[in-house]
């Protein structure tokens, strides 16, 4: 199985940005505008690692970790905010990391790919 | 004992007892006023004392008493009008022929035979009508006018007259008709006794009554003088500060002079609505000010020769002045003038230095709340910039870092695809870089503005940071020379780190000609320390203190060589206050600058016996 990233982000100009750079690193990349979305996307075709934006119209990234973990999924989420507390946010849905807006290409590879499956790891 | 008798007594000892109050004043204030009345009232008591003192000196004339009497009469009355004159002045000529007539009236009395013949009593009678009569009613035509106290005063003097009048008209009809003696003659003395009384109380009108006749106004002023505060024309609160005070105090004018604010001038609102500037050490005014304390003068033109034509052309008989004062910040003076000595009583002084008092309440009042107001409006309008600045980089960084994630992929493609356009692709991502970075420092400043830059509470070394910084930083030209020792502190790590990028990148940026850069961490009494030393070009002595506000920019820093906001020194004091820590600097231009941080060590290594 190869690496599946979803990113989610209100601002269609951020996903389209990290979709085109996680896919010239070889990633498959799904976007999605909000956290209901996120939740058709997770359930229609399910991610391995998840970018997700907190403050996002419809659905927040709070609820949409919330019912994304109570399905039980286990894919590892990244927090993608702008926010000056972005650590306390994460902490508080319990993410596995954090990456600041803003972030050049290359924080981007190294936060997704500190979670790359490896080739021979057992999907 | 009959009821005329016990009337005479009481009659004659209230008269005694006004003599000696009125006589010991006229000694004590020695005023033209005060002496008239204390000559008024030692007639009455003669004209009433003849039969006992021509028994005491043996002289048994009941007719020479009688004669001597008659004489007394026509001067009460001409020491009435002269009362009069003092509160409400009358013409000159007037005056004169009134002390004509008396002692026309006199040699008339002198010169008639013994007994008296009635046409002679009928016209020394009629001229103390006419006189105490026209007495009373200029008192009653000025009491209309006066204000407060001074009506009052002179209300109770027209009574006076007109009870005293009325008394020698009844003595006069008991002579012509004897078949009403003995019931005049007691009405008589009754109403003579009262108007006895009402004169004293309104010519020497006793401390404790003034203060109960000044109540009701001094209530007013104190009622109004709250709303003053409030009252948004200055000129219009000066106005009826002025009105409230005069009101007060009984006197038809009173001036508020406003200090300026080196307190060298006094400013003074004229009728037409100009002001007029004093220095605030002449006048009478002035030494209240300059001497802090109520003024009381009594003749301000002797006391003031300097100004005295003033006084004396503004009909300015008598001042009371008090320095406006409260809690050592001086307004200025409130000044009561009045244009007749006897409308003042020395006590007044205290009331005046009160209500003084009382306007400096309303002035700092005021003063308070146009600073409260100011200090709003400029809250408001620094928030509005902060609001716009940090709506302006919110907005600014979303689409930026979509650019510069797209140039950076741009570059990453021309690197595979071995493409000639690199270096003009790495200048975008360059300036890219230049411009997030303004942005995020507006962003910052605008966090630091509310106090929440740092939010993480973990164990950082700063000694470790300065180690992965300086590394960053290695090339560039730069020497930088590390000496760290272990420095633990609790806080946001990744703003720390700012911290320390910041002020070596500051040195680097600084020192165009390459010199090494000195970065030291230690931990010291407590606090971990971070020195950053470079030989750039420095901060002028005056910059120093404005190092660390924000948009402050050295004046030795040409704009087009060094970029910058002035915003990354505040948004580094910010961070290392958030940390209860501080930040400072040593410079000397063209020699280079000292950064030092200090924030107190979490102490992770220290003595047993510092814990």
């Amino acid at each position: 199985m190869s690496d599946h990233v979803l990113v989610v982000d209100d601002d269609p100009s951020i996903t389209a940005a990290v979709r085109d750079g996680l896919e010239f690193e070889g990633y498959r990349v799904t976007t999605a505008g909000n956290g209901a979305e996120a939740l058709r996307e997770v359930r229609d075709d399910p991610p391995t690692l998840i970018l997700l934006d907190m403050r996002m119209p419809v659905m927040s990234g709070w609820e949409f970790a919330k019912q994304y973990r109570m399905v039980g999924h286990q894919a590892p989420v990244i927090v993608m905010t702008a926010a000056a507390n972005a650590g306390t946010w994460a902490a508080e849905i319990e993410a596995d990391a954090v990456l600041p807006k803003p972030f050049t290409l290359d924080d981007l590879f190294d936060a997704v790919g500190r979670w790359r499956l490896l080739p021979d790891e057992p999907a | 004992m009959t009821a005329t008798t016990f009337v005479n007594v009481v009659n004659e000892l209230i008269f005694v007892a006004v003599l000696a109050v009125t006589v010991a004043r006229a000694v004590r204030l020695r005023t033209a006023p005060s002496v008239d009345i204390a000559i008024f009232f030692g007639l009455i008591v003669l004209a009433q004392q003849l039969g006992n003192l021509f028994e005491l000196l043996g002289l048994e004339d009941s007719a020479a008493a009688s004669k001597v009497g008659l004489v007394i009469l026509p001067w009460l009355s001409y020491f009435l009008l002269r009362m009069a004159d003092h509160f409400a002045p009358q013409p000159r000529w007037w005056m004169f022929g009134a002390l004509v007539l008396t002692v026309g009236i006199t040699a008339i009395g002198v010169g008639s035979p013994v007994p008296t013949p009635n046409p002679v009593v009928v016209l020394v009678v009629a001229w103390f009508v006419v006189g105490g009569g026209l007495a009373s009613l200029s008192f009653i035509r000025e009491a209309g006018q006066a204000p407060g106290v001074t009506s009052r005063r002179l209300t109770a003097a027209a009574l006076g007259s007109g009870l005293i009048a009325a008394g020698l008209v009844l003595a006069l009809i008991g002579i012509l008709l004897p078949v009403v003696g003995e019931w005049s003659g007691i009405l008589t003395q009754l109403l003579v006794t009262g108007g006895g009384v009402a004169y004293y109380v309104g010519f020497a009108t006793p401390g404790w009554l003034r203060r109960a006749w000044q109540e009701p106004s001094v209530r007013t002023f104190l009622a109004h003088s709250a709303e003053l505060t409030r009252e948004p024309d200055e000129q219009a609160m000066v106005r009826r500060l002025e009105r409230l005070s005069a009101e007060a105090m009984g006197v038809p004018s009173a001036a508020v002079g406003l200090a300026s604010a080196d307190g060298r001038t006094l400013r003074w609102l004229d009728p037409t609505g100009e002001t007029t500037d004093t220095p605030s050490d002449r006048w009478i005014a002035g030494r209240a000010f300059t001497w802090r304390r109520p003024v009381f003068s009594r003749d301000p033109a002797r006391d003031d020769p300097e100004n005295a034509r003033t006084y004396r052309e503004g009909n300015i008989a008598a001042i009371m002045a008090a320095p406006m004062e409260i809690g050592g910040r001086r307004y200025g003076v409130l000044l009561l003038h009045a244009p007749r000595t006897p409308l003042f009583a020395f006590s007044d002084l205290y009331l005046t230095g009160v209500l003084a008092q009382q306007a400096a309440g309303i002035l700092e009042s005021r003063q308070l709340l146009r600073e409260a107001a100011e200090v709003q409006a400029r809250e408001v309008a620094a928030r509005a910039k902060e609001d716009f600045l940090s709506a302006a980089a919110h907005d600014l960084r979303t689409p930026l870092s979509s650019m510069v994630l797209r140039v950076e992929l741009l570059k990453k493609r021309m690197q595979r695809d071995g493409s000639p356009h690199l270096e003009a692709v790495e200048e975008v991502i360059t300036d890219a870089g230049r411009v997030s970075e303004f942005v995020s420092d507006l962003l910052d400043a605008a966090r630091a503005e509310q106090g929440r830059l740092s939010t993480a509470q973990e164990p950082v070394d700063l000694a470790e940071l300065a180690r992965e910084t300086a590394d960053d930083l290695a090339g560039g030209g730069h020497e930088v020379r590390l000496t760290a020792g272990e420095a633990l502190v609790t806080g946001d790590r990744r703003r720390l780190q700012q911290v320390v990028e910041n002020l070596l990148s500051n040195a680097r940026k600084y020192s165009p000609d390459g010199g090494p850069i000195d970065v030291e961490v230690e931990t010291a009494d407590g606090a971990a320390r971070l020195t950053v030393r470079d030989r750039g070009i420095g901060v002028a002595p005056d910059d120093l203190p404005n190092l660390f506000q924000r948009f402050s920019r050295g004046r030795n820093v040409d704009d087009r060589r060094f970029s910058g906001l002035g915003l990354g020194l505040y948004i580094c004091r910010r961070i290392v206050e958030e940390h209860g820590g501080r930040i400072w600097a040593d410079s000397e231009v063209g020699a280079g600058t000292t950064m030092y941080v200090e924030i107190p060590s979490s102490g992770a290594k220290r003595g047993a016996g510092d814990v």
